[in-house]
């Protein structure tokens, strides 16, 4: 499995705060099946040394991970919180070196994010609508018109889960029954209450719809973001 | 300006309504007035009619006079006689007829009046000779029987030979002509209906003749649907 | 170069006058296009606003394309974006909504930013960052002024407005717009909302020019006899 949404790198948002805590939660990854992990701290502004700062992280944990010999490679990404003055960063939003861009919005107050994702495809980057079953104020009809535009979603592993109540747990399966779901992720942030799950959810879409699909929502999509790296 | 929002449609709407959608109501008729054709010339069984007529011998002489009253009788009661089984059986029975008495009853129809003497016989049937050939044998088994049969001595001697000849069954029905009207009409009626309905469930706009029926503004162009890629 | 549309409904990009010049869908619009031109015959109407009773009733496609055509037979032509809610225009042209009316209205920029011209003579206006009062805006002195500005400088400003029900914007507008073209999705408004619209529209001291009834589904066959290829 491939998890292109997690907050594993260390002490650069509200995710793993050391990096032993960072290398728990990379054990814990292998142990369910993943192999392939794009970490994605929180972005909101651009700050150039902040940037640096994480560049830095992202190495050091790259070279614990060979250290230790864990089979899993790292990639590193941000998620971008939308505004629509970051747009003029271009593709400093994406996943390093790829056109994708993993995108959240405000979940309280409607950002139109119809004309978020057009915004960003106008600028050539594809945008993936991170944890979407978090928006209340989206419409059934919303979701294919933002697939339309040019979307993917991503959901949450804990809301098909259930574990982040039963509203949500609800939406993930509509979204999954109608093919409104592109890409399954962790977006894991700490070793006890939002810990790596994709395991369990990759086995809840596997009985439910079948291999196939399933493969597709924790393998092959996630993978073409990998595949974009040039 | 007026507030009101009229609820329900002017006459004049109503005609409008129907004349826009004349090729349906159009069409209906045609189909109906078609089927109802197809029916009366093609599948319609033909019947043929064949008729003749007996004359009630009221004596005017003999013991008991001229009876007014006897003789009104009569006339009647010899009409329901014609019709009994008796009669009827012997016919089928003279002419060899697969069929029973009640069927035969079916196609037969014996008339009288009050005011003559004259008993009216007729048969329909799909052949024309068949027809005629019942007719006569009525006439003769009913006067054989109220001949010779002791039950039936009052009518002994009244009923007389037919006073016309029956002939080959003539044409009866279906009557063309009217199944095809009758097609046309309902088929004019059902095709209102089903645009009535159609107006009524539908209150979208569909035609440029609706919109301009309805505002008293001008429709400056119709566009016809086509979806739009939105490509970057 | 297609030579044949697969479809029924042929797939184009918004402005399909340009892409698909001798589709027939373009025939209609050109034909659009000649109707409001000889309403306008008194040239009465510069600045025409464009609404609907719902949302996707192909406004903006409309609009767009309108704007394109009369570009090319040689009128200086201005597209202004005023749906701030559900900005479209910019979807037209494959740009990001910024620099646009709000921006302006703001005085975050000056007007020359303002304008921006498009590869096919048209120019036009976009709303720009979106705003929370847009009753605001609507109403405003610098917007009525920048309207009266423009006059001078183009031969028609066409308008992308929202439609009638869904907000009041439309009605704020008509102070700006010399006459309304209403647009009408075939099958989709019902009447009684249509009815509705013009009702709250003919309250205004704007005129209605007429009606474009746009997403018309006919049939191939049925296109007035003649059978129309889809190349261009």
């Amino acid at each position: 499995m491939i998890d292109i949404h997690t907050h594993i790198l260390n002490d650069v948002d509200d995710g793993a705060s050391s990096i032993e805590e960072s290398i728990e939660m990379l054990k814990e990854q292998v142990k369910q099946g993943v192999t392939e992990c794009i970490l994605t701290p929180h972005f909101k502004r651009y700050k150039e040394d902040k940037e640096k700062f994480i560049d830095t992280q992202f190495l050091k944990l790259k070279d614990k991970v060979q250290e230790l010999n864990l089979p899993i490679h790292l990639y590193l990404g941000k998620e971008v919180y939308y505004r629509d003055s970051l747009l003029e960063l271009d593709n400093l939003l994406a996943i390093k070196d790829t056109p994708y861009v993993l995108v959240e919005f405000s979940t309280r107050v409607d950002p139109q994010i119809d004309e978020a994702v057009y915004n960003l495809k106008v600028l050539k980057l594809k945008p993936i609508i991170a944890h979407i079953e978090r928006y209340s104020y989206l419409k059934k009809s919303d979701y294919s018109k933002l697939k339309k535009t040019g979307a993917l979603i991503q959901v949450n592993a804990a809301a098909i889960i259930g574990s982040e109540g039963l509203k949500r747990r609800f939406l993930s399966r509509y979204l999954l029954k109608h093919q409104l779901v592109d890409i399954v992720a962790s977006d894991s942030h700490n070793m006890s209450t939002r810990k790596p799950n994709l395991k369990k959810a990759y086995q809840k879409v596997y009985k439910k719809y079948g291999r196939a699909y399933a493969e597709r929502l924790f393998l092959e999509n996630p993978k073409k973001v990998l595949d974009a790296i040039k | 300006m007026e507030n009101q929002e009229e609820k329900g449609i002017s006459l004049i709407e109503l005609i409008n309504i129907l004349l826009r959608n004349w090729l349906l109501i159009g069409i209906s008729t045609v189909l109906i007035a078609l089927v109802a054709g197809v029916y009366a010339f093609r599948i319609a069984t033909p019947m043929y009619e064949s008729k003749s007529d007996i004359i009630v011998q009221v004596e005017s002489s003999s013991e008991l006079g001229f009876d007014y009253t006897t003789a009104l009788r009569l006339v009647p009661s010899i009409a329901e006689f014609m019709k009994k089984d008796i009669v009827l059986n012997d016919v089928i029975e003279k002419l060899d007829l697969d069929m029973k008495a009640a069927d035969l009853r079916k196609g037969l129809s014996v008339t009288s009046s009050n005011t003559t003497f004259f008993v009216y016989v007729s048969y329909q049937s799909a052949d024309p000779k068949l027809s005629k050939d019942i007719v006569e044998q009525i006439m003769i088994s009913a006067r054989t029987i109220a001949d010779n049969d002791v039950t039936f001595s009052s009518f002994k001697g009244k009923i007389s030979n037919a006073t016309t000849v029956p002939q080959v069954g003539v044409y009866a029905s279906p009557n063309k002509t009217l199944y095809v009207i009758i097609g046309i009409l309902l088929g004019g009626i059902i095709g209102v209906g089903i645009v009535l309905v159609k107006e009524l469930t539908n209150n979208t706009y569909r035609k440029k003749d609706e919109l301009e029926d309805d505002f008293d503004i001008q429709v400056l162009g119709v566009i016809p649907n086509f979806e739009v890629k939105e490509e970057l | 170069m297609k030579l044949f549309e697969k479809k029924e409904t042929g797939n184009y990009q918004y402005l399909v006058a340009r892409d698909s010049p001798n589709s027939y869908v373009t025939e209609s619009l050109q034909k659009l296009m000649v109707n409001l031109e000889y309403a306008n015959i008194d040239g009465k109407y510069k600045v025409i606003q464009f609404t609907s009773s719902m949302q996707s009733e192909g406004k903006t496609t409309l609009v767009s394309n309108l704007a394109y055509l009369l570009a090319q037979s040689g009128k200086k032509v201005l597209l202004v974006d005023l749906d701030l809610r559900r900005p479209k225009v910019n979807r037209v042209y494959g740009v990001i909504n910024k620099n646009g009316l709000t921006d302006y209205l703001l005085g975050k920029i000056e007007k020359a930013n303002l304008i921006s011209q498009s590869e096919d003579k048209v120019d036009y206006i976009t709303t720009g960052e979106k705003t929370t009062s847009v009753s605001n805006v609507l109403q405003s002195e610098k917007l009525f002024k920048l309207f009266q500005e423009l006059r001078g400088e183009y031969d028609y400003i066409l308008i992308d407005t929202p439609p009638v029900l869904v907000v009041s914007d439309a009605l704020f507008i008509n102070k700006i717009s010399d006459g309304i073209v209403f647009v009408v999705a075939h099958a989709k408004a019902k009447k009684g909302m249509v009815k509705e619209a013009i009702g709250a529209l003919n309250k205004t001291q704007t005129p209605i020019i007429g009606f474009c009834m746009t997403q018309h589904k006919v049939p191939k066959g049925t296109r007035y006899g003649y059978t129309y290829k889809y190349y261009d």
